[in-house]
């Protein structure tokens, strides 16, 4: 049977199990279980999938005794939980809340290629904590013909490119940046071989940190999926069918100086911040649009509001 | 502040929360006007609706259009095809005409944002 076959007949199997899949561990900053309980009740009422948290011990019952609510969001939010411990690698980010607040925490974020062994599904869509659907577009991922599906380009809330060259390419005139954000892979053996290069490639980040000449430091999976995306290309960019860019790009994102001014029942007013003159603002409003929301302190600010829209 | 002035840049500010929701709008929509056919991801358009009305007039039983990446797709059910994409490229249009609408009644920012 050819292997093009082999992956229809998985995409076509009434038994080919779909899913959503979620890495949460809490650091001292933030607590990424409560993030990835509203991402995921996203999903569910967005569309309709099971979700898996993959977390630790720690990060679970730190979550489930913050509120009094926390043990329903769990459950609501979750199929299944999976405990796998992170490698605890010193990797600290330096976050921002809006232009005028910063601060820095742990952030675990190493074993986040192991997802293609932890997924329980045939077909999985790997969520960051910090994205909201707000629509069924995703959905058509699963029935697109292309083991590897993530997003390329994105768009701020502004409707432009991203203000800053690291969300565009990896250097000044590196290789495009391609967004872990949200990752769709099949169980396929070049899925297989995607995640292998980035467990590859995560091993050896220093050196491929010289080599492709991106800042010292944080370990960023954009970074190391776009540099595996790169050699599985054969160092050459293109697009094709088998590393597809998921549906709806560019993917739309609320950039770490953007804050949230209110939800009401439908959507989202946010104030974007202007990069270039960090003192003025436009307001937005987004509704039926899946966003990135990598200010997660402002998600915290208006938690409730934002689960509202879910529940 | 001038008063004209300030009402020049009240205008201005309001032009650019427009034109911003406009541009929000807009690529929702071209996100609507997405489907899978055959395992491949296709974009609804007008040329294509008329290519397929086109090739079933004609009595083609198949016939081959791209899929978002330039990938050749074959489509052996016309009929089944143009329904699909009649329909996803309604709800599309529909879509942005009512979120359109919306937009231009809007007469402030506030309304515009639906802050009020």
């Amino acid at each position: 049977m050819k292997k093009s076959e082999k992956q229809d007949q998985l995409k076509n199997s009434s038994t080919s199990s779909k899913g959503a899949i979620f890495f949460a561990y809490n650091n001292k900053e933030i607590d990424y279980v409560k993030l990835a309980c509203l991402s995921a009740i996203s999903v569910k009422a967005h569309m309709q999938i099971p979700t898996t948290l993959i977390s630790n011990t720690g990060s679970i019952e730190s979550y489930k005794h913050s509120t009094e609510k926390s043990s329903t969001f769990l459950r609501t939010a979750f199929d299944t939980i999976i405990k796998e411990e992170p490698e605890n690698l010193h990797n600290v980010r330096n976050y921002y809340d809006t232009p005028y607040a910063s601060y820095k925490a742990q952030f675990e974020n190493s074993n986040k290629h192991k997802v293609f062994e932890l997924s329980p599904y045939d077909q999985t869509i790997l969520f960051d904590v910090d994205f909201l659907v707000n629509n069924a577009i995703l959905n058509l991922a699963f029935d697109v013909n292309s083991p590897i599906q993530l997003y390329r380009n994105a768009q701020t809330l502004k409707n432009t490119e991203p203000d800053h060259n690291l969300d565009r390419r990896l250097n000044d005139a590196g290789i495009p940046l391609y967004w872990s954000t949200i990752i769709y892979f099949d169980k396929s053996p070049i899925s297989k071989m995607f995640f292998d290069m980035w467990a590859h490639v995560k091993e050896n980040y220093d050196y491929y940190q010289s080599l492709y000449k991106f800042p010292e430091g944080l370990y960023r999976t954009d970074f190391a999926v776009s540099i595996s995306m790169h050699l599985l290309k054969n160092f050459i960019e293109y697009t094709d069918d088998v590393f597809a860019e998921l549906p709806a790009s560019p993917m739309k994102y609320m950039s770490y100086k953007d804050d949230i001014s209110s939800v009401d029942k439908n959507g989202i007013v946010f104030f974007v911040n202007d990069y270039k003159e960090e003192w003025k603002n436009i307001l937005t409003y987004s509704e039926g649009e899946n966003l990135h929301m990598m200010n997660k302190r402002a998600i915290e600010r208006h938690y409730n509001e934002l689960m509202g829209l879910y529940v | 502040m001038d008063s004209k002035l300030e009402k020049a840049l009240d205008f201005s500010n309001f032009r650019q929360t427009l034109y911003n929701q406009q541009q929000t709008l807009f690529s929702k929509v071209e996100d609507l006007k997405l489907l899978t056919y055959r395992d491949r991801l296709i974009k609804t358009s007008e040329q294509l609706i008329a290519l397929t009305k086109t090739m079933i007039d004609l009595e083609y039983a198949e016939f081959v259009v791209d899929d978002v990446n330039g990938n050749p797709v074959k489509i052996d059910d016309p009929k089944d095809f143009l329904e699909n994409i009649v329909n996803t490229y309604a709800n599309a249009k529909n879509e942005h005409f009512q979120g359109y609408e919306k937009i231009r009644k809007a007469r402030s920012i506030k309304k515009l944002v639906n802050f009020e």
